[in-house]
C-alpha cells in the first residue's frame, strides 16, 4: 500500500511539475514532435523504397524473351541450354498468355486498358531464370544473349541498383538525423527537468530530510518527463498517419503505377518506435538532470 | 544499547570530523543521550554545532570515533540506508523551511505523503499534531499569512508528524523574538514530556537559564561542558 501511495504521489507530482513549467514542457513537447515527424517520414520513405524494390522483382531474377521467329519446337533446346548455363539454379516458362495476365494483375484498376488484347497478344513467350547470386547476374545475362532463339534479356539490376543506392542514402541520412534529433530532444528534456527540479529544490531538500529515498524523488521527475514524451509520441503518431494517408498515399496512387505501402500495414511498427524512442529520451533526460539535487 | 531500561538514542564516542585541509571541525567529542532526554547544545559560531547535526542526520561520516543514532551506526551507514535513519528523526530549522505554495496543513502532510502514507492516516495524524502545536485553526493558512512563531510551530508539527523518536532543532528560535522563542522551547519541552527525545542547538543563553535542562557546551570543536543546569544557573564559559 505504501509503495502504491508513493507511486501515485509521484504521478500526481509529475503532472503538477508539467503545469508548473508549462512553457518549457511545451517546448520539449514540440521539439519531440518535430523530431519524430522527421525521422518517421524518412523511415516510411525507406519502407516504400523497399516495397518498390520488391515489386521490381527479385534481384536474383532475369527475364529472357524468345525471338520473334521462335516456334514451340525450340522449347526443349532453349530450356536445356538455360539449365546448363553456369549459376542458373532454376527457371520457369512464362507463356505470352500468362505474361498478359500478370500485367493485368500489376495494373490493378487500370487493367481494363489491356482488355481485348488476348486475340492479338503482342507479348512473347519467355523464361524467368533464377540466378544463384546477384553478383552472377551479369554473367548469366551475357550467356543468354548468345543463345540462339532468345530475342532479348531483361535484368532490372540497373533500376534496382539505383533504388538500392537511394534507399541506402536515405537510411544513412535517417540514422544521422535520428542520432542528432535524439540528442537535441534529450538535451531539451534535461533542461526542462532541471528547471523543474530547481523550482522545487526546497521540496526536494525536505523530502531528503524526512527520509524519502532518491528513487522516490527521482520518480516524480521521471514521470514528468515520460508524460511529456508519451503525449508527444501519440500526437506525432496521429500527425504522421494523417500526413501519410492524405499526402503520400494519394500522391502515389495518382501516378497510376505505384502504390504506397498502406499505413495500416506499418502503424504497429511506427507506434512502437515512436513510443519506445520518446520514453527512452524522457527517462534518460530526466535521470541525467536530477542527480545534482539529490545530495543532502 | 540501554541503560536503566532507557534506550540510548545518541552516542558520540571520541568523535572527530576534519576538513579536507586537515583542520578539525570537532575533535574528541563523547556523550550519550537517552530516550526521553532533553538536551541543549550550545556554543558560539564555529564551535562545531552544525557539524554535530550533520553527523546526527547522516549527512557526513565522522573521520574519527563512532556515532550511533537510534541504533544506526553512522560510520558504516550505506547511502541507501540514510533515508531509514532520517525516518527516525524530526528536524526543525532556524529558517522554518516551509513550502510557500502549500498551506500549513499541506506542509505537514507533505512529510507523510512522500513516505507513502494513505490519505486517511495523513488526515488523522496531521490534525493531531496541529492541535498539539496549537494551530488547529490555522490549517488552511499559507506560511506568508503566519507569524514567525506560528511558522516555526508548523515546522515542529512537520517534524513530529512521522512520529520520530528524536527531534533535532537547529537554532529554532534564531529568527524569533524572546517571547516567541520562549514559547517554542516550551512547546518542545511539552513534546519531550510526551516521550520524544529532544536536542536543541542554540546560542541563546537566556533560554538555557530559563529552562534548566542538560547542556553540552562546545568551544572551538571541543566539548567543554556537559551538565544539567539548575534553574537560573549561568552556564560555565
Amino acid at each position: 500500500m505504501s509503495r502504491m501511495n508513493r507511486f501515485l504521489y509521484s504521478l500526481a507530482d509529475g503532472l503538477k511539475g508539467i503545469l508548473r513549467n508549462l512553457m518549457m514542457s511545451l517546448m520539449s513537447f514540440s521539439m519531440l514532435i518535430g523530431s519524430l515527424l522527421v525521422v518517421g517520414s524518412l523511415s516510411l520513405l525507406v519502407v516504400n523504397i523497399d516495397a518498390i524494390i520488391q515489386d521490381l522483382g527479385d534481384q536474383n531474377e532475369i527475364m529472357v524473351y524468345v525471338h520473334e521467329e521462335y516456334d514451340d519446337s525450340e522449347f526443349n533446346r532453349i530450356s536445356q541450354t538455360i539449365m546448363e548455363t553456369e549459376h542458373v539454379v532454376g527457371f520457369t516458362f512464362v507463356s505470352r498468355e500468362t505474361a498478359l495476365e500478370e500485367m493485368k494483375t500489376d495494373l490493378e484498376e487500370y487493367a481494363s486498358i489491356l482488355e481485348g488484347m488476348e486475340e492479338d497478344n503482342p507479348l512473347r513467350d519467355g523464361f524467368r531464370i533464377q540466378v544463384d547470386d546477384p553478383a552472377n547476374v551479369e554473367n548469366v545475362v551475357a550467356a543468354m544473349e548468345n543463345v540462339d532463339g532468345i530475342g532479348n534479356v531483361e535484368a532490372r539490376t540497373d533500376v534496382v541498383d539505383s533504388f538500392l543506392k537511394t534507399r541506402n542514402a536515405v537510411n544513412l541520412i535517417s540514422i544521422g538525423l535520428m542520432v542528432l534529433l535524439a540528442g537535441i530532444s534529450t538535451f531539451i528534456i534535461m533542461n526542462t527537468i532541471k528547471m523543474s527540479a530547481y523550482t522545487r529544490r526546497e521540496e526536494i531538500a525536505i523530502m531528503r530530510m524526512v527520509g524519502a529515498t532518491k528513487g522516490t524523488i527521482r520518480l516524480s521527475f521521471v514521470t514528468e518527463a515520460m508524460i511529456i514524451c508519451l503525449c508527444g509520441s501519440i500526437v506525432s503518431f496521429f500527425a504522421i498517419m494523417l500526413l501519410y494517408q492524405e499526402l503520400i498515399e494519394k500522391a502515389f496512387s495518382s501516378t497510376g503505377l505505384l502504390q504506397a505501402v498502406p499505413f495500416q500495414e506499418v502503424w504497429g511498427g511506427v507506434l512502437l518506435i515512436f513510443v519506445g524512442a520518446s520514453l527512452m529520451i524522457g527517462i534518460l533526460g530526466s535521470l541525467l538532470s536530477i542527480n545534482k539535487y539529490l545530495k543532502v | 544499547m540501554t541503560t536503566n531500561n532507557r534506550k540510548t538514542v545518541i552516542e558520540f564516542s571520541g568523535v572527530g570530523e576534519s576538513y579536507q585541509s586537515g583542520e578539525f571541525a570537532i575533535r574528541g567529542v563523547s556523550f550519550t543521550v537517552e530516550e526521553g532526554d532533553f538536551l541543549f547544545i550550545c556554543g558560539e559560531s564555529g564551535a562545531g554545532k552544525s557539524t554535530m547535526i550533520k553527523l546526527m542526520t547522516g549527512e557526513i561520516k565522522p573521520t574519527e570515533g563512532r556515532v550511533t543514532i537510534n541504533g544506526y551506526n553512522v560510520n558504516k551507514l550505506k547511502p541507501g540506508k540514510v533515508p531509514l535513519l532520517r525516518r527516525t528523526l524530526g528536524v526543525v530549522f532556524q529558517d522554518f523551511r516551509l513550502i510557500k505554495k502549500k498551506t500549513a496543513e499541506e506542509n505537514v502532510a507533505f512529510a507523510m505523503r512522500v513516505l507513502g502514507a494513505g490519505p486517511v492516516q495523513i488526515r488523522r495524524r496531521v490534525s493531531y499534531v496541529m492541535d498539539l502545536v496549537g494551530l488547529k485553526d490555522k490549517m488552511n493558512s499559507y506560511p506568508t499569512e503566519l507569524s514567525g512563531g506560528e511558522q516555526q510551530r508548523v515546522a515542529i508539527a512537520r517534524a513530529l508528524v512521522n512520529n520520530p523518536s528524536l527531534i533535532i532543532a537547529d537554532e529554532p528560535t534564531g529568527n524569533l523574538d524572546p517571547q516567541r522563542s520562549y514559547e517554542i522551547i516550551e512547546l518542545l519541552s511539552k513534546i519531550n514530556q510526551l516521550g520524544s527525545t529532544v536536542v536543541v542547538i542554540t546560542h541563546d543563553y537566556e533560554l538555557l537559564r530559563r529552562f534548566a535542562k542538560r547542556v553540552i557546551y562546545m568551544n572551538q570543536g571541543s566539548l567543554v561542558m556537559d551538565k544539567v543546569l539548575r534553574p537560573g544557573e549561568e552556564e560555565a564559559q
